[in-house]
C-alpha cells in the first residue's frame, strides 16, 4: 500500500509527527503570525464539522499547536494542510 | 356532547402521546397534527386553543436560546472547562467533578442540550488529551445536566412551564426552593459515581502535564463580543431574580436580554441567531399547549384530578409523594414535557377542588419530572443528544448500560427529594 508523504514549506512552520496508540500526533511550530493564523483556520474548519474526535487541536505557547489525528482523519488532515499552502508537496510513495 | 367531546379529546390525547413515546414521527409534526386535531374535531376552537398557549414559556425559551447561542460563539464555555481542568492540575477524577459541576451550573441556567452540546467536545478534547475514555465524562454530564437544570425556573423545560403557569411562583422562589435538595443531590451523586469510575480515572504525571500546557486564552474566539455576552447574560439572570418585583414575566426578561445583545453584538448575528433557535421544540410546545387544552376543556383534566384526590384522600403527604414518584418513573420512560404539561391543570384543579396547599405539589413535579430523565437513555432530551454524538465518536452508550448507572441514580436522587418535601412542606 503506498504511504502518503508531505513536505512542509520551511519557512512557514515546522513540523513533528509521531504515533501514539491508534492515533498520529503532530506537534506544529509556526513561524511567523500568518502561518499561525493559517493553522487557526484550519483548526475552525475541522471544529466546525459534525465530528468532534476526527483532528483536535490543542494550543500551546510560542504559536505552537498540538493535533491529534485518528487515523482515519490523517490523510485529510493533510489535505487541508497542503489546500492551505502550508505544505510545498503532497504525494503516494 | 359534553362527553362525546370529551372522549374525542381523549382519543386525540392518547393516540399523539402514543405516536410522541414511538419515535416513529418527529414529535413536533405529531403534537401539532394533534392540536390541530383539537380544533379540527371541535373539541376547542382556535381562540381557545390560541388563549391556552403559553406565550411565556415560548419566549423565555426563544430568548434564551438566542443569548445562549451567541455566547457560545465566544469560546467562552472551552475556556471555562480547560481553565478548570488546569486549576485541578489535570488530575482525571477531579477533572470529572470539575466537568460535572460547570455542566450542573450551566444547565441551572441555560437550556440543558445546549450545555451538553457546548460541554461534550470539550470533554472528547480532554480526556483524548489525558489518553482516558470518556465514557464516565460523557454519562456524569448527562446525569449532571438533568440534575442541575431542576435547580432554576429556567433550567429545564418542566420547570419554565410550572413556573410560567403558576404566577405566585418566583425565579426566586424556584431556587430557595429546589437549590438546596439539587446541591445536596449533587454531593451523593457525584460521590457515587467517583467510587463507581475511581479505576477508570488514572493518568501518569506526564500525561497531566499535557493538560497543564495548554492555553486556555487561545479558545476565547471573539473577546469583545464574549464582555458583551457575559455582561447581558448577567444582567438577564438578575433580572429573572427581579421579575416578579419588578411586574413583568420572565419572558420580558429573556427576550429584553436576547435582542439586547443582538443591539449590542451588531444585526450580521441576528440571522444566525434566529436560525439557531430550536423551532421545533417552540412548535412542539404549542402543539402540547392545545393538545392539553382540549383535556382542560372538555372537563377530562378535572375528572383526573377528582380521581387523584379519591385515591389520596385529599391529604397532601400522600398527593405529593404520588406526584413525585409518579413524576419520576414517568419521565425516565416518556418525554418530561408533554406530561409535565398534562399535569400543571391536573395540580392546579387540585388546588380548586380543595388542596389548600399546592406548593409542595408543584415541588414534587418539578423534582420527579426533572431528576426522572436519568432513569434511562430516553428520559431527557440531553441523554439522547449525547448518546447520539459519542456513538458517532465511537463510543457507544446502550440503553442497557446507561440505565445500570441512571436508574439506580434516579431512584437515589428521587429518595433524596421524597426526605426534602417531607422534612420541608409536609411535617
Amino acid at each position: 500500500m503506498k504511504k502518503l508523504c508531505y513536505e512542509v514549506i520551511h519557512s512557514l512552520m515546522t513540523l513533528e509527527e509521531k504515533k501514539n496508540n491508534k492515533d498520529i500526533e503532530f506537534t506544529i511550530k509556526a513561524k511567523n503570525g500568518e502561518a499561525f493564523e493559517l493553522l487557526h483556520k484550519i483548526r475552525n474548519f475541522f471544529e466546525s464539522d459534525k465530528i468532534y474526535t476526527d483532528v483536535l487541536f490543542y494550543t500551546q505557547k510560542e504559536q505552537t499547536y498540538q493535533v491529534i489525528c485518528r487515523p482515519d482523519s490523517y490523510v485529510p488532515f493533510i489535505l487541508v494542510l497542503f489546500q492551505y499552502q502550508l505544505l510545498e508537496r503532497v504525494e503516494w510513495v | 356532547m359534553a362527553n362525546e367531546e370529551a372522549i374525542i379529546a381523549i382519543g386525540i390525547f392518547l393516540i399523539t402521546y402514543a405516536f410522541i413515546i414511538s419515535e416513529k414521527i418527529h414529535r413536533t409534526i405529531v403534537a401539532m397534527i394533534g392540536g390541530v386535531l383539537m380544533v379540527l374535531f371541535g373539541v376547542v376552537d382556535q381562540e381557545t386553543a390560541l388563549h391556552h398557549i403559553d406565550f411565556n414559556t415560548l419566549g423565555l425559551l426563544t430568548g434564551m436560546m438566542i443569548i445562549v447561542t451567541i455566547t457560545a460563539e465566544t469560546g467562552l464555555f472551552k475556556f471555562i472547562a480547560i481553565w478548570a481542568a488546569k486549576k485541578v492540575k489535570g488530575h482525571p477524577m477531579a477533572i470529572l467533578i470539575v466537568l460535572s459541576l460547570i455542566t450542573a451550573v450551566g444547565s441551572a441556567f441555560l437550556d440543558n442540550v445546549t450545555t451538553v452540546l457546548l460541554m461534550v467536545p470539550v470533554t472528547f478534547s480532554i480526556t483524548r488529551r489525558l489518553g482516558i475514555t470518556p465514557m464516565p465524562f460523557l454519562i456524569s454530564e448527562i446525569l449532571m445536566s438533568n440534575i442541575g437544570g431542576t435547580a432554576t425556573m429556567i433550567g429545564d423545560p418542566p420547570n419554565i412551564m410550572i413556573g410560567s403557569a403558576v404566577k405566585e411562583l418566583s425565579f426566586m422562589d424556584f431556587i430557595t426552593n429546589l437549590a438546596p435538595v439539587i446541591i445536596i443531590t449533587i454531593v451523593v451523586v457525584m460521590l457515587v459515581l467517583t467510587l463507581i469510575y475511581r479505576k477508570h480515572l488514572y493518568t501518569d504525571d506526564k500525561t497531566r502535564k499535557r493538560i497543564m500546557d495548554l492555553n486556555e486564552k487561545d479558545e476565547i474566539t471573539d473577546k469583545p463580543l464574549m464582555i458583551k455576552a457575559i455582561t447581558v447574560m448577567g444582567l438577564t439572570i438578575l433580572g429573572f431574580f427581579l421579575h416578579q418585583a419588578m411586574g413583568v414575566e420572565s419572558a420580558t426578561i429573556a427576550l429584553a436580554g436576547a435582542f439586547l445583545l443582538l443591539l449590542l453584538s451588531g444585526e450580521h448575528y441576528l440571522e444566525g441567531a434566529l436560525s439557531k433557535v430550536e423551532w421545533t421544540t417552540i412548535f412542539f410546545f404549542v402543539g402540547l399547549f392545545v393538545l392539553v387544552s382540549g383535556l382542560v376543556e372538555t372537563g377530562v383534566i378535572e375528572r383526573f384530578a377528582v380521581y387523584a384526590i379519591d385515591i389520596t384522600g385529599g391529604n397532601v403527604t400522600a398527593s405529593s409523594i404520588l406526584i413525585l414518584w409518579m413524576s419520576a418513573i414517568a419521565s425516565a420512560f416518556v418525554d418530561n414535557i408533554p406530561y409535565v404539561a398534562t399535569m400543571i391543570p391536573l395540580v392546579q384543579q387540585m388546588g380548586e377542588l380543595g388542596i389548600n396547599n399546592l406548593e409542595p405539589l408543584w415541588w414534587s413535579l418539578a423534582l420527579g419530572a426533572c431528576l426522572g430523565g436519568n432513569g434511562t437513555l430516553i428520559g431527557a432530551s440531553a441523554n439522547v443528544i449525547v448518546s447520539g454524538l459519542a456513538g458517532k465518536e465511537g463510543y457507544r452508550i446502550s440503553f442497557l448500560k446507561f440505565m445500570a448507572i441512571g436508574l439506580p441514580i434516579m431512584f437515589i436522587t428521587v429518595a433524596i427529594s421524597t426526605v426534602y418535601i417531607y422534612l420541608r412542606y409536609l411535617i
